[in-house]
């Protein structure tokens, strides 16, 4: 079905509120993502394991190589500072930052979807946070 | 206007596929031996470098050819790489959850992806994906590796089959849509209208999406390649809204799936980032050379290529 144009853009305003905080965190992990990236390869910081030593075993599977090497898992490399600044850990926070933009992007626009009277969307925006954050404490998988 | 194939960007795609063919060739000698120890031998930045280059090219096929990063990278890398499966997995999630991410801003602002249709779909579907994440992990890896070749073969077959519908029309939307009041109108550039568009057959796609979510955490594939049509053929969403919305349900999928990975220990920065990084470079090259390239032909490689890698994923299955 097609109408004439709009005089203005039919986007909701939580939609533009999601928009805006994907569009910032976005840029930021992917910055992030490089700058740790360089600082493990170019051993710009201490790493917990040898790049050598991941490719040697790279060919196993993950429970046998983190058997062998004991990389950085879950949140293990939060334990302490020392642990947490590392290249390898630190490049492996920034993978941890992308999966959490939809976390903050939908907390964001949960409020949103209430103050705008859609509160089925606030709901299923809530309980989309709450399956993530299960997820990210890992107990699904202990 | 009839498109006409740029001759430099013809040379541009020649040379990209040149560039895997290249690859599989030199691969083959070592990788498709039958321990992959024998191919670590190379020093490990030459890997890294290769699967930057590879993913490089692969992002800039992958938007020619209209189909998300994971569903190219897995099989191929997989394939032709000596990393493990489940480290080749863990990347893919995130390829594919990455290039959703950096493109979702700007197709949200236009009205493209939708908040109301992906939100459903991205709930039960991130669900199921934690769920077959961890079957993947917990299965054996030749199990895995044979089920990978069965599923990239499907969808090879399937892609080279299936149509697609601009601006389906659904006369009556389904009263699960119509309370929920999943509808809306986005501005179509191409034709300088607006186009409404309403959804139906909501609860069964809410299936498929559950199905959908599984075998993408399952294999670190994206799963755009089945978003898209159950969006588009299935619930009748415009197929441009559809492609973007299938963004934002992947996003939210793959991050609760990518976190089962990383518990599991299948995630390595050193193989995730330069996948993320050359996937999402090529896939900006790839965005820029889609109005200059003859798509029908690329899709037709990428069929194959996919085909090719499903056969290989099926062999190394069998422990040929």
């Amino acid at each position: 079905m097609k109408q004439e144009p709009a005089d203005k853009p039919h986007v909701h305003k939580e939609q533009l509120a999601y928009a805006g905080v994907l569009d910032k965190l976005s840029h930021f992990a992917i910055l992030f993502l490089a700058g740790s990236y360089a600082a493990y390869i170019f051993q710009l910081l201490p790493r917990k394991v040898s790049i050598a030593d991941i490719a040697a075993n790279w060919h196993l599977r993950a429970p046998l190589m983190q058997e062998k090497l004991d990389a950085p898992l879950g949140w293990s490399f939060m334990s302490g500072m020392e642990s947490f600044w590392r290249g390898d850990a630190l490049s492996y926070f920034a993978i941890i930052l992308i999966c959490m933009i939809p976390v903050v992007c939908l907390l964001v626009t949960a409020p949103a979807f209430f103050r705008e009277k859609r509160p089925v969307f606030g709901v299923i925006a809530i309980l989309q946070v709450l399956i993530l954050l299960v997820a990210a404490t890992g107990v699904l998988v202990r | 206007m009839p498109l006409t194939p740029h001759p430099k960007a013809f040379r541009a795609v020649a040379s990209a596929a040149a560039g895997i063919a290249v690859l599989f060739l030199l691969l083959p000698g070592t990788l498709l031996a039958a321990e992959p120890q024998s191919a670590i031998e190379a020093a490990w930045w030459v890997w890294v470098l290769l699967l930057f280059v590879f993913s490089f090219v692969l992002g800039i096929f992958a938007v020619l050819a209209g189909v998300g990063g994971g569903v190219l990278f897995v099989p191929i890398v997989s394939s032709f790489f000596p990393f493990h499966l489940d480290f080749v997995r863990g990347a893919g999630l995130m390829v594919a959850l990455s290039g959703a991410i950096s493109a979702g801003a700007p197709l949200m602002r236009k009205g493209l992806a939708d908040l109301k249709l992906g939100l459903p779909m991205a709930l039960v579907g991130s669900l199921s994906s934690i769920a077959g994440a961890m079957a993947g992990l917990a299965l054996p890896a030749q199990t895995v590796q044979l089920l990978l070749g069965i599923v990239i073969v499907v969808i090879a077959t399937l892609m080279f089959l299936s149509g697609k519908s601009g601006y389906p029309e659904v006369k009556v939307p389904d009263a699960l849509s119509k309370a929920l009041h999943i509808s809306g109108i986005y501005y179509e550039e191409s034709i300088k209208k607006d186009v409404s568009w309403q959804v139906h057959r909501t609860p069964l796609s809410l299936i498929f999406f559950l199905m959908i979510g599984f075998i993408g955490g399952m294999f670190g594939l994206g799963a755009g390649f089945a978003n898209v049509p159950v969006f588009n053929l299935l619930m009748g969403v415009p197929l441009k809204v559809s492609v973007a919305t299938s963004g934002l349900v992947l996003s939210i999928n793959g991050a609760a799936a990518a976190w089962v990975y990383m518990f599991k220990g299948a995630m390595l920065p050193l193989i995730a980032v330069p996948s993320i990084a050359g996937m999402m470079l090529g896939s900006k090259i790839g965005a820029k050379l889609l109005t200059r390239v003859n798509t029908s032909s690329v899709r037709i490689i990428v069929v194959s290529m996919l085909a090719v890698a499903g056969i290989r994923s099926l062999f190394k299955g069998f422990g040929i």
